[in-house]
């Protein structure tokens, strides 16, 4: 992320594809939630660039939405963190917008901005008020058109510094943080493209040179290679013209290749443990699931729920409130476009053995795969769901607004108007679905990390070996092709 | 160079030509609708603002007591009686409780500051009267069941624990701590882990009896409902709260030893830190207040948005952090400057320097084209806070809470504008104390005091953990 925004974004675990469902629950959805139904208009200028405009007269403020299709994960060996340094180079100015003035302009009608960078896409948001619309149109395509005019090596030594000071505030100095850095390599085999964090290692981003971000944008800040969506109070007619204006003249580019990956299962369960400075030992289970739209997707966003989410989920009920050897307990399932995870943390009591907490996570799941969930856990989780939905559409703009959503709907489902259809997905699963989903998913080889205090290894598992999160250990020989 | 007031008008086709950026004439566009005032039965305050877009409803209810009502030798009290509210409350007990909100697919928070506490439902509209009259049981009949206790307790005292190894949480109660002394602002919401030992399930039911009061509270109510609709939900469910008694003496002043003016820089060390993490702060001469335009003005220019001074200088001229800000912060008894930003340890001196050159600079010299940029800023972005029914029911509270009416806020947009440079100087001058500064660093001592005492800020006072969690006895 570029800049750390004001408020906490929280990004909801469940949207995901609905591929596995029939188009009857679909219907019903839509019938039961009408107000998750956008009308949008979509075109696809003749470069390609695929544009979603959306109107809603209520919104304050008009959210120009930029995904690229491009990540971390296309970043080669020794570049890590380099998807994300672009993103950072992408605010610094282009042809026409003098070094600053990105920022200055916009602050002076009003606007906001940010970015962020994941290990599938990178996204762009400018908020502005509704007449303001041209000059983020301007702007937003001045750096996909004029951007390496502009560039020079010192801008780019000026923003590696400050994503080296980004990695420092927040891994490096943040309690677990170092555990975070080392988390892909041990989920991942090294040939995968999420085998390695977002934010890149220290040595590579000291490498980044001018060329790497000429070859960069040339391979995938394409209009081809991007989508975008307007939402807010706008003219369909107006906006339609403006953007064929400011974006139309560009050249297609490249299109870059899909990667093209087969998840494999674990076939170890590798444990590993941190001494670091803090005082609450820390279990982090990580198992590999699926990517997004696969069969299981929804019943795993589901099973996450079940064990973590709310006091009255499996996992917090058993460990923080029954048996009283936790603080905390987060549950979330991570599905993206080449494979999914899904994490169990939970920050133990101080002296707490991490071997307990293991134990009590197994018997817990494994109870959930005898029986099931209930029925009212499953109606409950419903609900819960329903309310995240609401809140996802609440505000058209910023990280995980409306427009945002509608790019993410784009980039995995082809389909921006995609909510009903997601909702109707996730309230699909049944319980035998998430019982089949703890069985086959976390009753299967595990990433093991325990963060414990300096000195506390007792409190590790027997056999764990220490990590560096420098250099991880070698992993298991991948698939890709 | 740019002219940022300079109107420079768009044809309604831009035929992309790039030659001079499409910069809109700003304008005010949003027109403010100011709650309905009304009141329950018992004299229970209701401010209702309707808001269709989803069909979500947000009810905050605010009670005018918080951490500074805490007894004296009890600090936490407030805080820890508000989050007790839901851990059983009517004829539910904890886990009968969060299973009820949680099927409704509600949520509903409470949380406590210095002044006030709040409870705070988020519900889908047709679970609307289920959800409210979980919240009045978790407002008038909380169980305050002493196994609870004893669980919070223990959850309480390892977050306690965990707070000593994260570097920001550090330097927000060094802040404190340097600003207020040993009274109660000197000291976290949440209290001290040894009042957190004394603390009772009667000490949390004394303090919900004395302070828990309709004619002490306020309800906003804001999203997906009319207000003849939410009224007799209301009133159903809170109609019978009743006053007990007179209203509480305001606790006893607690006079208290100000630390000592002359120690310019606070330490609180954390060797092997990457990063030291920096703030200066001192007391205002005047209390501010939210809505407050000069200031406002003054601060974003300095240190509240992206173009600021602060964060321009610390991190993209000499990207020493990855951002630094400035804000005020308020109480009933005065007003206090804070900014902070985190930078890699080796240039801990210099950005200290940098930070310091800043807060002087804004006094003297500001140019107006940044003045322009941070006066439109503020007032144009101004409608994104009233983006959902939650930051509505948000914003309504707070100005209840502190007495600005909506005439107020409807005009702050224009009265920004209209705030002259000369303005935003003066008022650098007034709120912004050089004299009463002090500089809060939490890092790696052995790598960089030498460069700090070499800036000659004043004599450097090292703050332990143990003091920094603890109250001195008295």
């Amino acid at each position: 992320m570029r800049v750390p925004p004001m408020l906490a974004v929280v990004f909801t675990a469940f949207c995901v594809g609905w591929a596995d469902h029939s188009r009857a629950t679909m219907t019903s959805a839509a019938e039961t939630a009408p107000g998750l139904v956008f009308e949008f208009k979509r075109f696809q200028l003749e470069n390609g660039l695929d544009v979603i405009l959306h109107r809603d007269d209520d919104a304050p403020r008009v959210s120009v939405n930029l995904w690229y299709h491009v990540g971390s994960g296309q970043e080669r060996p020794g570049q890590t963190g380099f998807a994300h340094l672009f993103e950072h180079l992408m605010f610094e100015g282009s042809a026409h917008v003098p070094e600053g003035a990105f920022d200055a302009w916009l602050e002076a009608v009003g606007g906001d901005n940010n970015g962020s960078t994941t290990e599938d896409r990178t996204q762009y948001w400018i908020d502005v008020p509704p007449h303001a619309l041209p000059l983020a149109l301007f702007l937003e395509s001045d750096r996909m058109g004029y951007f390496l005019d502009a560039m020079n090596p010192a801008r780019v030594d000026g923003q590696r510094d400050i994503v080296k000071n980004e990695r420092r505030q927040s891994y490096e100095n943040r309690p677990y943080g170092k555990a975070y850095l080392a988390r892909p390599s041990l989920l991942w085999p090294p040939t995968h493209p999420y085998s390695w964090p977002v934010i890149g290692s220290m040595e590579d981003l000291s490498r980044a040179t001018q060329d790497d971000v000429i070859a960069f944008y040339r391979s995938y800040y394409a209009p081809g290679n991007a989508s975008l969506v307007i939402a807010g109070p706008i003219d369909y007619a107006r906006t339609e013209r403006w953007v064929k204006d400011w974006f139309g003249a560009f050249p297609q580019g490249k299109t870059p290749p899909a990667l093209v990956w087969d998840v494999m299962p674990l076939t170890d369960s590798p444990s590993v443990y941190l001494e670091d400075d803090i005082q609450l030992p820390k279990l982090m289970l990580g198992f590999r699931t699926v990517p997004k739209y696969a069969p299981a997707d929804a019943s795993l966003d589901v099973l996450a729920m079940v064990l973590g989410e709310g006091k009255q989920s499996r996992l917090y009920r058993q460990l923080v409130y029954e048996q009283q050897i936790a603080q905390s307990v987060d549950v979330y399932h991570e599905s993206q476009k080449y494979g999914g995870a899904f994490w169990i943390e939970v920050v133990a009591r101080p002296e707490q053995s991490l071997r307990d907490v293991e134990d009590a996570i197994n018997h817990t799941i494994k109870r959930l795969v005898q029986d099931g969930p209930r029925e009212e856990e499953l109606l409950r989780v419903q609900h819960q769901t329903e309310l995240a939905f609401w809140e996802a559409i609440e505000s058209v703009g910023g990280f995980g607004g409306r427009a945002d959503w509608m790019n993410q709907y784009v980039f995995f489902s082809k389909e921006p108007d995609g909510f009903a259809h997601d909702l109707a997905r996730t309230q699909a699963v049944s319980r035998r679905d998430v019982q089949q989903a703890a069985q086959r998913f976390l009753q299967a080889h595990r990433v093991r990390i325990s963060v414990v205090p300096h000195g506390a290894t007792h409190l590790t598992h027997p056999g764990a070996t220490p990590l560096d999160p420098q250099t991880p250990p070698e992993r298991e020989q991948g698939a890709a092709r | 160079m740019l002219m940022m007031g300079t109107v420079l008008s768009y044809p309604a086709v831009v035929a992309a030509d790039r030659t001079r950026p499409p910069l809109p004439k700003p304008k005010t566009h949003h027109v403010v609708s100011p709650p309905a005032r009304l009141a329950l039965s018992n004299g229970l305050a209701v401010r209702v603002l309707p808001r269709h877009q989803v069909p979500l409803v947000d009810v905050h209810v605010t009670i005018r007591a918080g951490a500074l009502q805490d007894p004296d030798g009890l600090f936490g009290v407030a805080a820890h009686t508000s989050s007790m509210l839901v851990e059983g409350a009517g004829e539910r007990d904890a886990s009968a409780f969060s299973e009820a909100v949680e099927f409704l697919g509600a949520r509903l928070t409470t949380s406590t500051d210095y002044e006030s506490t709040s409870l705070k439902l988020r519900v889908p509209k047709t679970r609307l009267e289920a959800a409210v009259a979980l919240l009045a049981d978790a407002l008038l009949r909380p169980q305050f069941d002493v196994a609870e206790w004893a669980r919070t307790q223990k959850k309480r005292a390892a977050e306690f624990q965990s707070a000593r190894e994260d570097a920001r949480i550090l330097s927000a109660l060094a802040q404190q701590r340097v600003l207020f002394g040993d009274a109660r602002l000197g000291f976290p919401i949440e209290g001290t882990e040894a009042s957190l030992r004394k603390t009772t399930p009667v000490s949390l039911r004394q303090f919900h009896r004395r302070w828990y009061r309709p004619d002490l509270s306020f309800v906003v109510v804001a999203g997906d409902i009319e207000t003849s609709e939410i009224l007799p939900v209301l009133e159903r469910h809170l109609g019978s709260w009743r006053v007990g008694g007179r209203l509480p003496a305001p606790p006893v002043s607690q006079t208290a030893a100000a630390p000592d003016p002359a120690l310019r820089v606070w330490w609180v060390d954390r060797p092997g830190a990457p990063q030291s993490v920096i703030a200066a702060v001192a007391h205002t001469p005047m209390r501010i207040g939210t809505y407050a335009p000069a200031v406002d003005v003054m601060n974003t220019l300095l240190g509240g948005s992206f173009m600021s001074r602060l964060n321009q200088n610390l991190r993209e001229k000499n990207q020493f952090a990855y951002g630094a800000r400035s804000r005020f912060q308020h109480y009933p008894e005065g007003s206090v400057f804070v900014a902070t930003t985190a930078v890699k340890t080796a240039v801990t001196a210099p950005a200290l320097e940098q930070l310091y050159a800043e807060l002087q600079r804004i006094r003297t010299w500001v140019e107006d084209d940044e003045a322009t940029r941070a006066r439109n800023y503020l007032a144009f972005s101004f409608p994104s806070a009233f983006t959902t029914s939650d930051d509505i029911a948000a914003l309504w509270s707070h100005a209840e809470r502190e007495g600005i009416d909506a005439a107020q806020v409807a005009a702050y947009p224009h009265a920004v504008l209209a705030v002259s440079d000369r303005e935003i100087l003066a008022a650098a001058r007034d709120a912004i104390d050089l004299s009463g500064l002090s500089f809060v660093i939490v890092g790696d001592r052995a790598r960089v005091s030498e460069g700090i005492a070499q800036l000659g800020l004043g004599p450097i006072r090292h703050i332990s953990l143990e003091e920094l969690f603890e109250r001195p006895a008295r």
